[in-house]
């Protein structure tokens, strides 16, 4: 089976180098966009298997970019997660109405990432 | 160290750049959205990123510091200077860190102790709602409290009938910490702001020891109390002792504990039988003139009263809930205390345990998707949303090995889609979260489902968009560019071979032809040496902004220091110049800005007194001029008194009278540049002691560069820095003297000039010759240097040569055999043995290979 593709997008370079290395180990493909707009185009692009969105972004925000992800039909079935510092009922419920399908808080736990990026994948956990 | 961590330090120093740099322009400008946008969203993100890390004490100081901003972007609280303050102080401390994370790998030992501090202050400029930190909402969450039966009836009855006409209620438990006095806490008064409090309670904790051994600096006290402040003020409050405070919500029913003497239940048995009757019809009113009745019958310290007063309170809510009601009822005929177990909440849903193979995550994603499909949506929206929700549910089905249920899945997701509703969807995933979807049998095949098929390959992650963000990172070690560039110095010369080859070509061998194709590839290979040196030299450019970016910081913070208004005004930070240049720039500019600080600008009540604004300011100003990079640093202060500098030189010893009496005001501004020279009455910390303006001057004459100081008294000063925009090449004049070559840089000269012989006249055993009405020595090269003299015939009038030069500030006349071309070259200092040889800047290689050395004027002349 074809490794599955992840796109994560974040404003920080450590964190993306934090979900390339937490990823790659586990044996998934990983792309990176540094903000929404970036991870948008990329989006566009297709390939992938999950977005892995950071809320606050330069340029263009997680839900903002979520919605515009969404907004292509291509793209509309896709897993999105976001992660965000914030834990509050109004963000996660926010990211949801953007079109999200779960959330992480930072700081993200690897073996949650990987996890819930198996489980929304269709990977087998072990 | 990992490469995670290697990372982070240098993002982390960038953050913390773009922060500070951000915060002092939001100074400037507080209603700048962009900028409190881009502070905090470094802040925020550098936030994150050290989350990934064993560093707590930065981690919660750098949290502090984006609650603060969170509140400045909200529009909380405004932005004050001494927020700014706290902020950089806040960044200094995290850089520090970040140093030490290089260096060690882990923070300091006493991080902690540092941040704390840091923290508190931060914290404490925060309006209420947004210090709502991660540390606070840790307070313990510990049901219900187990103290409420040590309030008087009387208040928990108030507390009650706030409560049920919809006050949120907390149950707060303050354990203040026995030592807590020592810490500059006040308990009592702590507890006293507490908002919206509806009782408070002190109980002594645990018991006390006899008043001899009594140890009355302790506290051993603790406080209850109940509030129906929104909890985000209460955690508020006691953010600082948040580990000694415990929180509870307190649901009305809480409240409700009977007290007072148990009777014989018979006693109601009356009243019991027809509230029962009451009940069942749902007439409260009725209900509530048979408790109001009972009440007046019975004694009120029977445990049975009690009951009545709570049932009385329960129906005299806003909506009596009727299963309270009923519970009380009951509880008043059993003499037992009433049981609200069912009566609390709506039914739950009878979740059977998950099956072991299912983790938690498993089952939050499941419930995460049922959330997301009840929230409301525009009709477009839906279809959407049950596309990605399926697609979800899939792969979480898949993944945990249960493929079969995809069946089910689908055939209730097709008819969502159908209808546009996800109501099917919902009650399925209702009854799987009910159930478990183990309930059904669990599939065995492999997992084969994948909704979105990766397709088409999509650009490597090397491309250009990561690229984009590498590029600040590109770090290469100096040596490496110094060596391509003199490969292509030599390139660049070696290319000059070519038109010889091509003369040769013609001359020698008698082929036109290829000489001709000799020089078309010469132009070809010119114009790539050429752009090749151009990029290399680009490589090396850096903006002068690399230096003046300290400046808002070091103006902002000297002039608070000084008791000044001043502020800075940066101009052409765009500018560019050689790296080496650059970095070599700061010193002298640091100095030349602390002066003006200190010296140049007045303070306010002066200022004020000579009829000027009180507001001095600075100005950096960066520009290309011809091929030099100038610098400007302009002040409105006082300007330089050229009376006062010759009265202090004299006093010095470095001139004496006479001297200062032929001096012009420029020349006497001058003596500034004079080594150990210092005008000003006492010597601050600021500008240092003993180092005055001549360090500055050396380092840029050292750097080919000239300082000139202008000044007009009570006006102000401008400093001017010149610099060639770059070391790397170097244009010089090519001169014939005693038959040899010799490079002479070309900023040196101030023109050539043919004098007849008849117009050297010597003056004082020397050489001169007149120029525009000026007397210019003249120097022979050839006597200079120690060459044989060119055989001259006596009797011709020939006109010599002269290069007019201007050297540590005067003019002189050298006396060469012929000019030659100007050129570019490559100065190579000379090295080994060589390297002491006073007179010579360097060597150049010519284009047919012979060595050109280049003359160092200063030192011969």
């Amino acid at each position: 089976m074809s490794m599955k593709k992840i796109l994560v997008v974040d404003d920080g370079i450590t964190m993306r180098l934090f979900y390339r290395e937490v990823l790659e180990g586990a044996g998934f493909e990983v792309e990176e966009a540094a903000n929404g707009v970036e991870g948008l185009e990329r989006a566009l692009l297709g390939g992938f298997d999950l977005m892995v969105v950071d809320i606050n972004m330069p340029k263009m925000d997680g839900y903002e970019m979520v919605r515009q992800v969404r907004g292509d039909p291509a793209l509309r079935a896709i897993p999105v997660v976001t992660v965000s510092t914030e834990e509050k009922d109004e963000d996660v419920l926010k990211a949801y109405t953007a079109g999200a399908n779960f959330y992480l808080t930072k700081p993200v736990i690897p073996g949650d990432l990987i996890e819930t990026v198996r489980l929304l994948t269709g990977v087998a956990t072990q | 160290m990992t490469p995670l961590l290697a990372r982070f330090l240098p993002e982390a120093r960038d953050l913390i750049q773009v922060a500070a740099t951000g915060l002092l322009n939001l100074e400037k400008n507080p209603s700048d959205e962009t900028i409190i946008n881009d502070v905090f969203r470094s802040v925020h993100t550098l936030k994150g990123s050290s989350g990934l890390f064993e560093v707590a004490a930065l981690t919660q100081l750098v949290h502090a510091a984006e609650d603060l901003l969170g509140a400045v972007r909200a529009g909380q609280i405004a932005l004050i200077s001494d927020m700014v303050d706290m902020l950089l102080d806040a960044l200094d401390q995290v850089s520090l860190w970040i140093d030490s994370l290089e260096r060690t790998e882990r923070l300091p030992d006493d991080a902690e102790a540092t941040s704390r501090p840091l923290v508190t202050r931060l914290r404490g400029c925060c309006p209420q709602s947004a210090s709502k930190a991660k540390a606070t909402t840790a307070t313990a969450e510990d049901g219900a409290a187990d103290w409420l039966g040590l309030l008087p009836e009387s208040d928990r009855l108030a507390a009650f009938a706030h409560a049920v006409s919809g006050h949120p209620l907390l149950a707060l438990h303050y354990c203040p910490d026995e030592s807590c006095f020592f810490s500059g806490e006040d308990p009592l008064n702590l507890v006293r702001q507490c908002p919206e409090m509806l009782t408070g309670f002190i109980v002594p904790r645990a018991q006390w020891e006899p008043l001899d051994s009594f140890e009355p600096y302790q506290c051993r006290l603790d406080f209850l109390i109940l509030s129906s402040a929104p909890r985000a003020e209460i955690e508020h409050l006691f953010r600082y002792v948040t580990e000694q405070v415990r929180i509870a919500a307190v649901a009305p029913e809480h409240l409700i504990l009977l007290e007072g003497n148990s009777t014989d239940c018979t006693v109601c048995a009356d009243f019991v039988a027809a509230a029962r009757t009451d009940l069942d019809a749902k007439d409260f009113n009725a209900l509530r003139r048979a408790v109001d009745t009972e009440l007046e019958r019975i004694d009120s310290t029977l445990r049975a009263a009690s009951a009545l007063r709570w049932l009385n309170a329960v129906l005299g809510s806003p909506l009596p809930n009727p299963l309270w009601i009923g519970a009380m009822v009951e509880a008043i005929a059993s003499g037992k205390p009433p049981c609200f177990d069912r009566a609390t909440t709506e039914p739950k849903l009878n979740t059977p345990p998950p099956s072991p193979a299912m983790s938690p995550l498993f089952h939050r994603i499941l419930g995460e998707q049922r959330r997301v499909l009840s929230l409301p949506a525009e009709p477009d929206q839906i279809r959407t949303r049950i596309a990605s929700v399926v697609a979800s549910i899939t792969n979480l089905l898949v993944s945990a090995g249960l493929a079969d249920l995809t069946e089910t899945l689908t055939r209730a997701s097709s008819h969502a889609f159908e209808y546009g509703s996800p109501t099917r969807l919902l009650d399925l995933l209702e009854e799987w979260e009910r159930c478990g979807p183990t309930s059904i049998p669990a599939g065995k095949q492999p997992p084969s489902i994948a909704p979105a098929s990766p397709g088409g390959s999509v650009a490597s992650p090397e491309d250009a968009a990561s690229e984009r963000t590498t590029v600040r990172m590109l770090k290469v070690d100096q040596a490496k560019i110094d060596l391509l560039m003199n490969l292509i110095g030599e390139l660049v010369v070696s290319k000059n071979s070519l038109p010889f080859l091509a003369k040769r070509a013609e001359q020698v061998h008698g082929s036109r032809e290829m000489a001709r194709e000799i020089k078309d590839q010469y132009a070809v290979i010119d114009r790539l040496a050429q752009e090749m040196q151009g990029a290399i030299m680009q490589v090396r450019m850096l903006p002068v902004s690399e230096v003046f970016e300290r400046f808002p910081r070091l103006v902002r913070d000297l002039s608070r220091k000084l008791g000044k208004t001043i502020s800075l005004e940066i101009e052409g930070e765009e500018t560019a110049a050689d790296k080496s240049i650059i970095e070599s720039l700061a010193d002298p500019l640091i100095h030349i800005v602390r002066n003006a600080l200190d010296h140049g600008i007045e303070y306010p009540d002066e200022r004020r007194a000579s009829g000027k604004s009180s507001h001095a300011a600075i100005r950096l100003k960066a520009f290309q001029e011809a091929d030099q990079v100038v610098i400007e640093v302009g002040d409105d202060g006082r300007g330089i008194d050229p009376a006062a500098i010759k009265a202090a030189a004299i006093a010095k010893e470095v001139i004496t009278q006479d001297q200062a009496d032929l001096l012009s005001d420029q020349d006497a501004i001058n003596l500034i540049f004079h080594p150990g020279f210092s005008t000003a009455e006492q010597i601050s910390d600021l500008s240092g002691r003993g180092v005055g303006m001549d360090v500055v001057h050396n380092t840029i004459e050292r750097l080919n560069g000239t300082v000139q100081v202008s000044s007009i008294l009570g006006e102000g000063t401008v400093v001017r820095l010149s610099l060639p925009l770059s070391m790397a090449v170097t244009r010089v004049m090519m001169v014939e003297t005693g038959s040899q070559l010799f490079g002479i840089p070309m900023d040196m000269i101030v023109e050539t000039v043919r004098v007849p012989v008849t117009a050297i006249r010597t003056i004082k055993r020397t050489e001169t010759f007149v120029l525009r009405d000026t007397l210019i020595p003249l120097v022979r090269m050839t006597r200079l240097l120690n060459l044989p003299g060119r055989h001259r015939d006596e009797a011709t009038n020939e006109d010599e040569a002269v290069l007019v030069c201007r050297v540590n500030g005067s003019p002189v006349g050298l006396v060469i055999d012929s000019f030659r071309e100007g050129m570019d070259v490559i100065l190579k200092p000379l090295d080994g043995l060589l390297a002491n040889i006073p007179g010579y800047s360097g060597t150049a290689l010519l284009g047919d290979g012979r060595v050109l050395l280049v003359l160092n004027l200063k030192e011969l002349l």
